[in-house]
Formats: structure tokens, C-alpha cells, sequence
């Protein structure tokens, strides 16, 4: 009697998703992470080292290699797979790479206007445009040899602001890790989600009500975000930033497409980002560099 | 070398060394209010340019760096 009442206590304490560590801590260094892309049983990392980091998915393997081929002006941001495993970021505002695996830019594409940041998006790749004016859609996806042919995608839209510098920093956006070609984005200081194929009639758009019930950083409430199979998602809300400290996710939720929080955990140390994600489990990289696994019931 | 010339010399040393200044002694990402101090630093700059494409163009790449401060500030992990 005794030990079943223990076990109720227990069981009524505790979190629907359990947390536990998959590696020792320092796994990568601590560098700003300027893209991640998930493809075929890796998940790639581009630090502005600048370092190309390679994390395999079952061994939880990691190669690290220095990006070599930059030009002087160069500064690197965003990173999307292609399904062949081509690698791509912006190695300027107008100016599309290709990366090899072992960190060397192989190609230089020119784009035609100043782009602010690169996701993959299934089969293709995701351009984020400077926003112009209000209502106009901030993505564009395609494949990288033909830029002529980008298609909009159809959300999320630029919002309306009072001045120039506001629009620029209102219109962030930040997309999360895809499943087949569906892509979650998000402008970076809202809760809405708008998840896509590039297709109107199959762009939702969902609120995350559960992101703001925990201490967030107002500023840029949801952290990070994954597609699971058909149905699931993951979400991490931002934690609230420490005075000078660095920015990073606190709480992770498991989540229906519409929202349905299925369990969450504070997890700890904060993380930085998720890795990859299934129905059942999702791997961040800690504020520690560690990969920590959280499970679902 | 004019006075005008040198006063603008001048304001683009200022200007690189405030980036200069905000810039962290390990990865740490810039913070927001240092964006907007370099675009500030910046734009003073830009206007001194001389010729309006020149202050123009000089504008665009105050922006563009700008966004770089902002989503290193904001998005990067």
C-alpha cells in the first residue's frame, strides 16, 4: 500500500517527457551558430569560427572542419541540405555557397538582391527577402542554379511598421527543422507559426498559446522548432535572458500540429538548439554542448 | 589633405571603433541596443559622404550590416 502510494507521488510529480544526456559535455565549440540543416542522418552546424560541424544521428558522431574558400568580405549565415547532401549558405547578402562536407566552398552563386538568410525546405531551398512593404511574403523557395524561377512562399508576411529601422528588425524570420517538404517559420518576436509546402492550400498557420505560459524572453518567445512525422511537433520557447548572458531555449513541448501541448520539461542546462526530432524523442545541443535527449511517454 | 577630408577620416575611425568596441572577446553574440548604436555610428557616417549615390549606397550597407548585428543578436545560437 505504502509503495504504491510512493508510486502515485511520484507519477503525479512527474513530467510527461523524461530528459538524459546522449553525450559529455563540450562536444562542439563555443562559437555563435549561425545555421543548422538536417539532412539524411546528420545534422550540420555552421559556426562563424567559421567551422562546418557534422553530428551524426545514430552515433552521435561529430567532425568538425574549418570553412575554408571565403573571401575577405565574406561573412557567413543560414545553411539548408539539399536532399542530394549539397550544402548551402550565404556567404554574403548576395551571394549563395556551396559547401562540401569538409568545410570548403566549392560554389559562388550572385544573387540578384540582398537576401537575409537561408532554410531547407524539402526538395528545395528557402531565401528570406528584405522586406519591402507590408503584406509581401519574406520567403522565396527554389532550387539554387535557378533563382529566376523562386516561387513565393506564401507566409509568413511582412508586417506593418513605423520606421525603416523597425521593419528590418520586425521581419526576422527563423524557420525550425522541416519533415518531408513541410517547413514550420516564424517572424522571430511572434508565437505564430506558419507551417508550409509552398503551397496556399497547404500553409496552416497555428498559434502556440503554451510558448508564452513560462518565463520567456519576450523578445524572441519561440527559440527553436521541429517537425515530427505528420502530425507532431516540437517546440522550444526562449528562456529569459540573463543580464549579458547569452540567449537560449528553455522549455521544450511536445506538441500536436494544432497546438496541443502533449507534455513539456525545462530542460537543463538551456539549450541552444534542437538537433533532430521523431514522434517519440527529440535531441537539443545544451548551453554546455552536450546532447541531451528528451523522450515522450 | 582638406579639413573636410580629414574630419570625414575621422568620423569613419570613430565609426570603426565603436563596431570595434562592441565586438566581444569570445562568441558572444552582439546585443540588440549595440545594432542600433552601430547604425546610428553608421548612418552619421554614411551622411558624410560625399555626393548623394555615394551617401546612398553608403545608407544600404549601414542597413545590411545592421541586419547582420540584429540576426546574430537575435538568431544566433
Amino acid at each position: 500500500m505504502l509503495a504504491v502510494s510512493l508510486w502515485a507521488t511520484a507519477a503525479a510529480h512527474a513530467g510527461p517527457l523524461q530528459v538524459r544526456a546522449l553525450s559529455a559535455p563540450n562536444l562542439i565549440d563555443h562559437h555563435v551558430i549561425v545555421g543548422r540543416a538536417h539532412c539524411r542522418g546528420a545534422t550540420w552546424l555552421l559556426t562563424d569560427a567559421p567551422e562546418l560541424i557534422r553530428i551524426s544521428v545514430d552515433a552521435h558522431a561529430v567532425v568538425s572542419s574549418p570553412v575554408r574558400g571565403l573571401g575577405q568580405t565574406d561573412k557567413m549565415w543560414g545553411l539548408a541540405c539539399l536532399p542530394n547532401n549539397e550544402l548551402w549558405t550565404l556567404a554574403a547578402h548576395d551571394v549563395l555557397a556551396r559547401l562540401e562536407p569538409d568545410g570548403r566552398l566549392a560554389e559562388r552563386i550572385r544573387l540578384d538582391r540582398p537576401r537575409l538568410g537561408v532554410y531547407s525546405a524539402g526538395e528545395r531551398i528557402l531565401l528570406q527577402q528584405a522586406p519591402t512593404a507590408a503584406g509581401r511574403p519574406l520567403l522565396a523557395a527554389g532550387l539554387p542554379k535557378t533563382l529566376t524561377a523562386f516561387l513565393q512562399w506564401p507566409a509568413p508576411l511582412s508586417q506593418p511598421t513605423a520606421s525603416r529601422d523597425e521593419q528590418l528588425t520586425a521581419n526576422l524570420v527563423n524557420c525550425g527543422i522541416g519533415a518531408a517538404s513541410y517547413v514550420p517559420c516564424w517572424l522571430v518576436n511572434q508565437t505564430r507559426v506558419v507551417i508550409s509546402d509552398g503551397s496556399p492550400a497547404h500553409t496552416t498557420v497555428q498559434e502556440f498559446r503554451f510558448v508564452r505560459g513560462g518565463a520567456i524572453d519576450g523578445a524572441v518567445p519561440l527559440w527553436d522548432m521541429a517537425l515530427a512525422g505528420s502530425a507532431r511537433v516540437w517546440v522550444l520557447a526562449s528562456a529569459r535572458a540573463t543580464p549579458g548572458g547569452r540567449r537560449a531555449g528553455g522549455r521544450l513541448t511536445r506538441s500536436t500540429r494544432r497546438g496541443t501541448d502533449e507534455g513539456s520539461l525545462d530542460v537543463i542546462p538551456a539549450a541552444r538548439l534542437i538537433l533532430w526530432a521523431t514522434d517519440d524523442r527529440c535531441v537539443v545541443l545544451s548551453s554546455t554542448d552536450q546532447l541531451l535527449e528528451v523522450v515522450g511517454p | 589633405m582638406t579639413r573636410k577630408l580629414m574630419g570625414r577620416k575621422l568620423v569613419l575611425v570613430v565609426t570603426v571603433a565603436l563596431m570595434l568596441s562592441a565586438k566581444p572577446t569570445w562568441a558572444q553574440p552582439p546585443t540588440q541596443d549595440q545594432c542600433m548604436t552601430q547604425l546610428a555610428a553608421c548612418y552619421y557616417w554614411a551622411a558624410a559622404q560625399a555626393g548623394f549615390w555615394s551617401m546612398w549606397a553608403s545608407g544600404i550597407d549601414c542597413e545590411l550590416a545592421m541586419i547582420d548585428c540584429i540576426r546574430r543578436a537575435i538568431l544566433g545560437r
